[in-house]
């Protein structure tokens, strides 16, 4: 009795050990249940992602492949026109017909790839995330930084690769026609290297035409095909013109870096003449303003008639250069508009340049564009412009209200010499133009008198660093040629030099060593302005037809490559850089 | 002391760009007159005997470049100086207001042992051009609040009052060396007996 009592006690004590070990195992196993639900529905989150990016890569890709399909269209259609057509053959001479040839071996390239290679469509999952998540971190970098309010524009990302020329071509442009004494000539030239980029520039020009000729005649031999999108661009653009000049000239071209790429198209209208009338409003000239009504609340002068617009008074705003006007002004409105660009880090004036150009091409500072047209406008004669200084007083004040963001001040009656001093003395604020990293090429272009090695180093510039030197280049080679102002190009050089170019390190303890640096600097300064000023106009006029993408990207990329590579100057810290290079007078004066 | 050995006074040339600084030395040292409208690079230098005090003088006179960019080489060129010119153009406002800044960055650079007393001068330059905006009254102000600095009006084109300004830079100047230690001479020095205010290794302090 009482070992079968012991036994089953015994019994259910092993029992209760097992139920509870049972137990344990089960809310373990819970546990694990709960992690692994947890687990997929993290995978299918992850999963859900990376499919949406396929359906995007591959729309992208469906995107570029029609693109390129489209250009293809276009190239089998120049072919066809200036290969099969006898009339054509005989009128293109044989050089060009000898570059046409690359026509049919970029063809077979293209049937040899239908599918873009380099999108790894059949990767893993897990790759195309990281990869991804990598490039999409580096975005939010990009925009979470001061860059933030560039978010809203549109154009970001996906449709990277589409032109998004046609649009801009078609709606901003100028109004042509074309009487019916004209006819209209088209040139079309395909440059077509085998492994180089693809060139076709096409003029199209507006003949007066003797009133004999028949018009159909003219037309025929040598306009690009009218299917294509770009023909039929152009074509519009003379259908819808009224009041153009008849020696107006056209001229588009398109570019692309390897056949598998889209080839991009751009537009630009070259009018020669007007160009050299208004040189100073590069770029700048056709931007409208965007006018908005409304009620005064800060006193604010009129651009029109300088007087001031009345309190809690209806008056006209520009929402990009922010310049106010009477009601009655605003027929009258002609100053250029020059959008206002918020400057990040205002008041250190330590910065690159970057920071204070807009987004609209040609990267140039406002402050920049304001005094030169000013100074320009004035067709002053005074002597030792740029060379005498300026009240420095005014030179800070007027820097100043330039930074603060506002709308630009009136310049009318100021000093001349204080818009050059603001110049110098906003130009002096930022690092030199020229970048460290590209400085000694610079200088052994300049040694060495190498135009092809110059503009090699110029086009690695950051682009608004690039734009702002050709502005400013342009803009000093003019008053070069001033007699009257007594500052050749030697003079500008030495004044410049130092600001533009700057020197390979701060910290040349050794006299001759920033003397013979000195010369450097003005040598190459020297090289700069005897550049023609075509390429320079070349430089500005080009990155204008840029497409909006890219021109986003441009500020934001540029001032972080820039200061990851002088991240060591940097850390050196303001106050000491400060001291050396801006001495007790100049701080004084600014 | 100073009488044994050749003198050689170190003098530096400020003021903003454009007021006559290369034309006041060229006038000086070489009796010429430029219409060359040139800016400085850095800094230049041309040296000039005269006899003062009956003593044979070496004066090296430097010239610097105006430019607010240049400033920061000009520096260099400012220590061991034995007189510092200050220059204005008395037909611009601006460079006679910048007068002050001139000084001061001078005296931080240069940091000469007795601020209060190194020898300056001031020098209106471009007294032949009307108008003139500047008057002597409201220079001659100026350098009574500095210490009685001493002030000419002075022409590079015409000549006028060049000499005479140089001749009593050149006082001043051979005045402050023999105040005081010949500090920036390059030869070892004896032993002075004489009455030294200065410790001997004073001359560290200016590097």
């Amino acid at each position: 009795m009482e070992t079968s009592y012991i036994e089953f006690v015994q019994n259910s004590s092993v029992l209760h050990h097992n139920f509870q070990k049972s137990q344990e195992e089960c809310l373990r196993l819970k546990e694990r249940l709960d992690m692994m639900t947890r687990d997929n529905k993290d995978l299918e989150k992850k999963l859900d992602f990376a499919r949406k990016l396929l359906d995007q890569e591959k729309s992208n890709t469906k995107a570029v492949e029609r693109e390129r399909d489209n250009l293809d269209m276009q190239i089998a259609q120049v072919k066809e026109l200036f290969l099969r057509d006898r009339n054509t053959r005989r009128v293109i001479p044989e050089d060009t017909l000898e570059k046409l040839a690359f026509l049919d071996t970029i063809r077979i390239d293209n049937e040899e790839a239908p599918h873009l290679s380099c999108i790894p469509e059949v990767n893993s999952t897990g790759s195309i995330l990281s990869n991804f998540s990598y490039s999409k971190s580096e975005d939010d970098l990009d925009i979470s930084g001061k860059f933030h309010w560039k978010k809203h524009r549109p154009s970001t990302g996906a449709a990277l690769e589409q032109p998004a020329t046609k649009k801009r071509r078609s709606s901003g442009n100028r109004i042509v026609e074309i009487s019916t004494n004209d006819t209209v000539r088209a040139t079309t030239t395909l440059t077509m290297p085998k492994n180089g980029p693809i060139t076709a520039t096409s003029v199209i020009e507006a003949v007066p035409l003797a009133p004999s000729a028949p018009i159909s005649n003219a037309y025929a031999p040598s306009a690009p095909p009218p299917d294509t999108p770009q023909s039929k661009e152009s074509y519009k653009h003379f259908r819808e013109a009224p009041g153009i000049p008849s020696d107006i000239v056209f001229q588009s071209w398109a570019r692309s870096e390897g056949p598998p790429k889209p080839v991009r198209a751009k537009f630009e209208r070259v009018d020669a003449k007007s160009r050299q009338e208004s040189n100073n409003d590069i770029g700048y000239g056709q931007k409208q303003h965007v006018l908005q009504m409304k009620l005064i609340m800060m006193p604010n002068n009129c651009i029109v008639c300088h007087k001031k617009i009345g309190f809690t008074k209806s008056a006209w705003k520009c929402k990009d250069c922010k310049n106010v006007c009477h009601m009655e002004c605003k027929d009258q409105l002609s100053t250029l508009c020059i959008p206002v660009v918020n400057t990040p880090n205002q008041g250190n004036g330590l910065g690159v340049i970057s920071d204070y150009t807009g987004t609209i091409p040609p990267l140039v500072p406002p402050i920049i564009i304001h005094c030169i047209n000013e100074i320009e406008s004035r067709e002053t004669k005074e002597v030792g412009l740029y060379r005498v200084p300026g009240s420095e007083m005014d030179v800070k004040n007027l820097k100043e209200r330039f930074l603060r963001g506002k709308a630009a001040p009136c310049l009318n009656d100021v000093d001349v010499y204080v818009l050059c001093g603001v110049i110098k003395d906003f130009l002096r604020s930022l690092e030199p133009l020229v970048t460290k990293n590209l400085l000694k090429d610079f200088f052994r272009a300049a040694e060495h008198n190498n135009n092809q090695m110059l503009f090699q180093t110029i086009s690695e510039l950051p682009q608004s660093n690039r734009d702002t030197l050709a502005y400013i280049i342009l803009h000093l080679q003019r008053i070069s040629e001033l007699k009257e102002v007594k500052m050749p190009a030697d003079n500008l050089a030495k004044i410049f030099a130092p600001t533009l170019i700057g020197f390979t390190s701060e910290n040349l303890k050794d006299k001759s060593e920033v003397i013979t640096e000195l010369m450097q600097q003005i040598n190459v300064m020297k090289f700069l302005l005897a550049t023609p000023p075509s390429y320079w106009e070349s430089l500005i006029h080009v990155n204008q037809t840029q497409c909006g993408a890219r021109l986003q990207q441009t500020p934001s990329t540029d001032s972080l490559l820039i200061r990851s590579t002088k991240t060591p100057m940097r850390l050196q810290g303001n106050t000491p850089k400060k001291r050396r290079f801006f001495p007790t007078p100049p701080d004084n004066r600014y | 002391m100073a009488s044994r050995k050749k003198v050689l006074l170190k003098v530096i040339i400020l003021g903003d760009s454009s007021v006559g600084k290369t034309s006041l030395m060229n006038q000086y040292v070489n009796r010429k007159f430029s219409n060359q409208y040139k800016a400085t690079i850095g800094a230049d230098f041309l040296t000039k005997e005269v006899t003062v005090d009956d003593r044979s003088v070496t004066m090296q006179i430097w010239d610097t470049a105006g430019q607010e960019r240049f400033q920061s080489l000009g520096v260099a060129f400012y220590r061991g100086a034995d007189c510092c010119v200050l220059v204005f153009d008395v037909t611009a406002p601006n460079t006679f207001k910048s007068l002050d800044s001139w000084r001061d960055e001078f005296l931080v650079q240069a940091s000469p042992r007795e601020p209060e007393n190194f020898p300056f001068v001031l020098l209106g330059n471009k007294v032949d051009l009307e108008p003139r905006s500047i008057s002597s009254k409201r220079a001659q102000q100026w350098c009574q609040s500095k210490n009685n600095i001493p002030y000419f009006e002075t022409s590079a084109k015409e000549a006028i009052n060049v000499e005479q300004a140089f001749l009593a830079i050149a006082k001043n100047a051979l005045a402050q060396q023999n105040s005081a230690v010949d500090l920036y001479n390059e030869f070892p020095d004896q032993i002075k007996l004489t009455n030294t205010q200065k410790p001997s290794n004073g001359g560290s302090s200016c590097c």
